[in-house]
């Protein structure tokens, strides 16, 4: 793979140039967040590992070796487990007293003699004596044939071998694979490429990887152990450990502390582990296993409480990950301890119980480091193994604290443990996936009620379109901060591995005038509220919310434009052919009050459907329009026309307001003009505060208008000016003639619908 | 000397009707010949166009005919020497203000009493061409200078043919090339303009403005004809660029 790829794998937002071109921004989201490393070094490391893993296997082989098996027996003596001598397979399971040879004599060695390592010995006096019983035999064994004395007096002369390769144990190969799986993992947090954390997460894969590596050489030894490798084994496994739990104190210290620690501060963190390991390698100091258990918790708490402090203060998606572990750990470390130094009469059961431990704790550690990449690129694999790793140490923990109390490790009380653990899965299952990782399925419901909400709302107001969305990605991810950029992508983006999410989100209305007033994406930094690190999964959830979104205006604004066109089909089809046939009766009228009739028919159509096709009009053209009208028709009657119009906002009329006023005024001026005989009319409008004031009066010999005959005509008035909501009064004027009221509130143009 | 006249209309009731009308507009003797649609107007001009002095004084053509528009009609017939006016139901600029456009001297609203039509048609003859505040509007926003915003309503996207959508398209005040000079509306144009807008009468601007109702009617005439102008012009590349021509 080309080298780009790993500024790519940590989008640092610097370097992400404004405007990219869309298959340069086109990061690779579906692959592990931020982890794709060259091939190339990992082979190289591969071949390396493989060459070295063969080198120590001939190493290995070439040691001599006792062809024995040792065991312990009830009474924690040393006997003999096993024999490839036919002769000596007889005396399986008797006690060996002496083992001597010309070069030396080792006189009751006892069991320290089948350990490999002299990390898990609790007494310095008990790890002197495996030094120096190994020594001894080491010396023993030099001089070529050695004697078994028996307890059962039986003694047998056996010679030094050296195994063959194929003849070693399956358990070194397998620790090796292990061993190499964890320095590869290590060299490609190492690869990918910053934060600084992966810095951090390699170097504690590699100590592990480390611990490991000296498991295997110590599973492929046999009797004697030589001292070299008793010393380096001490030597490295402190060194490991401690730099270990030191690097966890780091990442706590540097990426998560609120307030960094001070260089000096880490500095001399370091220094105090380094000088511990040291002195514990050169065995200087008494009680050394104590001073390693005590060291690695004072860490661990340390860690801990640095974890906890900042994501209470600060949180963040990495400060959570490592705290979900670093707790356990914290908490079980003592326990192992307890299991390690509990009575001395305890049951082979418990013994091996105890020697377990530690292994177990070991191949834990081993499989999360392995899983830790995966579990950044999916959730159910994180989930999955938390469940187990949750499991493991739950029996782990229950197995060692029955071993601690009660020094047996009996069937029974493994068949509970195991319940208990069962039991404790489960509700560890259920808490991970509501708390840790998953999305709850109540949360789902959540979400599609929020998605459906915010749809409806952007049918109702497409202007709020993105107002919306962003109110909606907030919902969903519950984001520590929401910042809006300009920057064009095709897709969501995970940035800061897992810290921060980049969604394009398009402009839904390109209609706004003013460029750069949309932002084109928005920036989401911590999920839920710095818990959660933003996955791939969650860019493609985000997708889908944004695609959903458009495609509701989208449906939205299509809708509009389907009825738009319809109400202009029917305006336009009522216009022609109805206004046409209006026309011709007109023509046709027999009498002028017909044609009158028919004219004032095809005038309203033609106000409906003018209305129907056409926007909204401002009060200003409406009143230039009414006036033109009026005086037209009453200079036909020779009728003058008084018209006073004010108002303090040219409003917008819609539609209803429009087309009835429209007819309104027609009808009242007809009446005038036919049954009062007037020759004056005089029209007011005023608008003032949304109020609108009609006046229409007459010097017409109209009397009052409870005595009028009224045709379709006045009524329809009432009608209209119901419609609008408003209100109308006639009275008659003084002099003569009648007076007609209209009040009507003008609301916003969009508020009123067709009734 | 008898004066032709054609009358392009396919509703035989409104072509009896508007006969009538143009007989009692004027006392000369009238030849008026009747069609129903555009081919039939078409026709009759072609029969014209070979004898000189045998034109069409006056044509009267529907804007609603069967097989077209009368605004393709109108445009064909830019260069004849006769009185264009267009009759129509629509009462609105959208309709209208293409028809100005398009070389029509003035218009006639079908809906209106025999007695208005009459004087309406005598006026126009006259050079007193109507202008109802909507079309005033939208000649103030046509005339105005390029980077105004258009205040009219939008066009009306009805069954007119490409050339009426051309045409109207240029009502927005984005030009092709640049106005000469003479397109320009005079100030007093502009203010005349401006008072029909409101709704004015021809009286009471001349009121308002201190001049003679002859001199509005003149500056009406003027604004008519700048109309033509820079629209014929603005149709007549546009004709040539769409190969109409």
């Amino acid at each position: 793979m080309p080298p780009d790829h790993f500024s790519q794998s940590s989008l640092d937002l610097a370097a992400v140039a404004p405007n990219p071109s869309p298959d340069n921004a086109e990061a690779p989201t579906r692959t592990l967040a931020g982890w794709s490393p060259s091939l190339r070094p990992l082979l190289l490391l591969l071949v390396l590992a493989g060459i070295v893993w063969i080198g120590l296997a001939q190493w290995l082989v070439s040691q001599p070796r006792l062809p024995i098996r040792l065991g312990a027996n009830a009474q924690h003596e040393l006997v003999l487990q096993s024999a490839h001598d036919a002769a000596l397979q007889a005396h399986v399971g008797k006690r060996i007293t002496v083992i001597r040879s010309e070069a030396g004599v080792l006189e009751a060695p006892d069991t320290l003699l089948m350990r490999h390592s002299t990390r898990w010995l609790t007494r310095d006096a008990q790890r002197s004596s495996l030094f120096d019983q190994h020594k001894q035999l080491m010396q023993i064994i030099s001089s070529g044939t050695v004697t078994l004395e028996l307890s059962d007096g039986h003694s047998a002369d056996l010679v030094a071998t050296r195994l063959k390769l194929a003849e070693l144990t399956p358990g070194f190969w397998l620790r090796a694979i292990v061993a190499t799986l964890l320095a590869l993992t290590a060299l490609a947090w190492l690869l990918a490429t910053a934060p600084q954390i992966h810095k951090s997460l390699a170097f504690l894969t590699l100590c592990q990887a480390v611990l490991v590596a000296l498991d295997a050489v110590g599973a492929g030894l046999g009797t004697p152990v030589p001292s070299q490798f008793l010393t380096l084994d001490l030597a490295l496994r402190n060194m490991a450990e401690l730099t270990m739990f030191g690097s966890i104190l780091q990442a706590s210290g540097v990426h998560m502390a609120r307030v960094t620690w001070s260089g000096q501060g880490r500095a001399l963190a370091w220094l105090a582990l380094g000088l511990l390991a040291l002195l514990l390698g050169l065995r200087v100091l008494p009680q050394a296993w104590w001073w390693t258990q005590s060291g690695v918790q004072l860490v661990l708490t340390v860690a801990m409480w640095t974890q906890y402090r900042s994501q209470r203060q600060r949180p963040h998606p990495w400060t959570s990950l490592f705290s979900h572990f670093t707790l356990p750990a914290m908490l079980l470390w003592p326990l192992i301890t307890l299991a390690q130094i509990s009575g001395i009469n305890v049951t082979n059961d418990a013994l091996a119980m105890r020697e377990m431990a530690p292994q177990l704790w070991s191949a834990a550690l081993s499989a999360l480091f392995l899983a830790l990449p995966f579990m950044l690129h999916s959730q159910r694999v994180a989930r999955e193994v938390g469940l187990w790793s949750a499991l493991a140490l739950g029996s782990l923990s229950g197995a060692l604290l029955w071993t601690a109390l009660r020094g047996s490790m009996p069937l029974s009380a493994l068949w509970l443990d195991l319940l208990a653990v069962l039991v404790l899965g489960g509700v560890a299952r259920w808490w991970l996936s509501h708390h840790v990782f998953e999305r709850p399925p109540v949360r789902e419901s959540q979400l599609f009620d929020a998605l459906y909400r915010a749809i409806r709302l952007v049918d109702s107001q497409p202007q709020q379109a993105q107002t919306a969305l962003r109110a909606l990605l907030s919902s969903t991810f519950s984001p520590l901060r929401v910042e809006p950029l300009e920057r064009q992508l095709s897709s969501s983006v995970i940035l800061a591995d897992g810290a921060s999410l980049l969604i394009p989100v398009p402009n839904l209305h390109p209609s706004d005038a003013g460029p750069g007033v949309q932002s084109t994406s928005l920036m989401l930094h911590g999920s839920q509220s710095g818990r959660r690190l933003f996955t791939p999964e969650d860019a493609h959830l985000a997708d889908l919310i944004v695609e959903q979104i458009q495609r509701a205006v989208l449906f939205e604004k299509a809708v509009e434009q389907g009825r738009n066109e319809e109400r202009m089909r029917l305006a336009h089809d009522l216009h022609d052919d109805i206004g046409a046939r209006l026309l011709t009766l007109m023509y046709k009228a027999p009498t002028p009050e017909m044609e009158d009739y028919i004219r004032h028919t095809l005038k309203d159509l033609k106000t409906l459907t003018r209305g129907l096709s056409a926007g909204n009009r401002n009060l200003s053209g409406a009143c230039a329009e009414w006036k033109t009208d009026m005086a037209q028709r009453l200079a036909a009657v020779d009728c003058d026309l008084q018209w006073t119009a004010s108002w303090d906002q040219d409003q917008e009329l819609n539609v209803v307001h429009w087309s009835a006023l429209t007819r309104i005024l027609r009808e009242l001026v007809s009446n005038a003009i036919a049954h009062a005989h007037a020759s004056i009319v005089r029209i007011e409008l005023n608008l003032e505060l949304e109020q609108l004031m009609l006046r229409v009066q007459d010097n017409g010999n109209g009397k009052l208008p409870e005595l009028w005959a009224h045709g379709l005509g006045l009524s329809g008035v009432r009608k209209r000016v119901k419609q609008l909501g408003g209100s109308v009064q006639w009275t008659s004027l003084q002099e003569a003639g009648i007076q007609c009221e209209i009040r009507v509130t003008l609301g916003k143009p969009s508020d009123l619908r067709w009734s | 000397m008898t004066v032709k006249v054609l009358i392009v209309e396919d509703n035989p009731v409104a072509r009896t009707f508007l006969n009538r009308v143009v007989k009692d507009s004027f006392s000369d003797p009238m030849e008026i010949t009747e069609v129903g649609d555009l081919l039939g107007a078409r026709r009759q001009l072609e029969g014209t166009r070979h004898e000189v002095g045998h034109e069409f004084k006056l044509m009267l053509v529907d804007l609603e005919l069967p097989d077209g528009s009368g605004l393709e009609f109108l445009a064909e017939v830019g260069n004849y020497p006769a009185v264009k006016i267009v009759t129509t139901l629509y009462s609105d600029d959208e309709h209208l203000f293409p028809a100005l456009q398009c070389g029509a001297d003035g218009y006639l609203l079908k809906e209106d009493r025999f007695e208005m039509l009459v004087e309406e048609l005598q006026k126009i003859v006259r050079g007193q061409p109507p202008l109802s505040p909507a079309i005033a509007r939208r000649l103030l926003s046509h005339f105005r200078p390029i980077g105004n915003p258009d205040t009219g309503a939008a066009p009306l996207a009805s069954g007119f043919s490409s050339l009426a959508n051309t045409a109207g398209s240029n009502s927005r005040p984005v030009r092709i090339e640049p106005e000469p000079e003479c397109e320009r509306l005079t100030p007093r144009e502009t203010e005349v303009l401006t008072y029909l807008s409101k709704g004015f009468t021809i009286k009471e601007i001349a009121s308002l403005m201190g001049i003679k109702w002859f001199t509005v009617n003149d500056h009406i005439k003027s604004i008519y004809k700048k109309l033509n102008v820079s629209s014929r012009a603005e149709a007549a590349v546009l004709a040539s660029k769409q190969g109409l021509v």
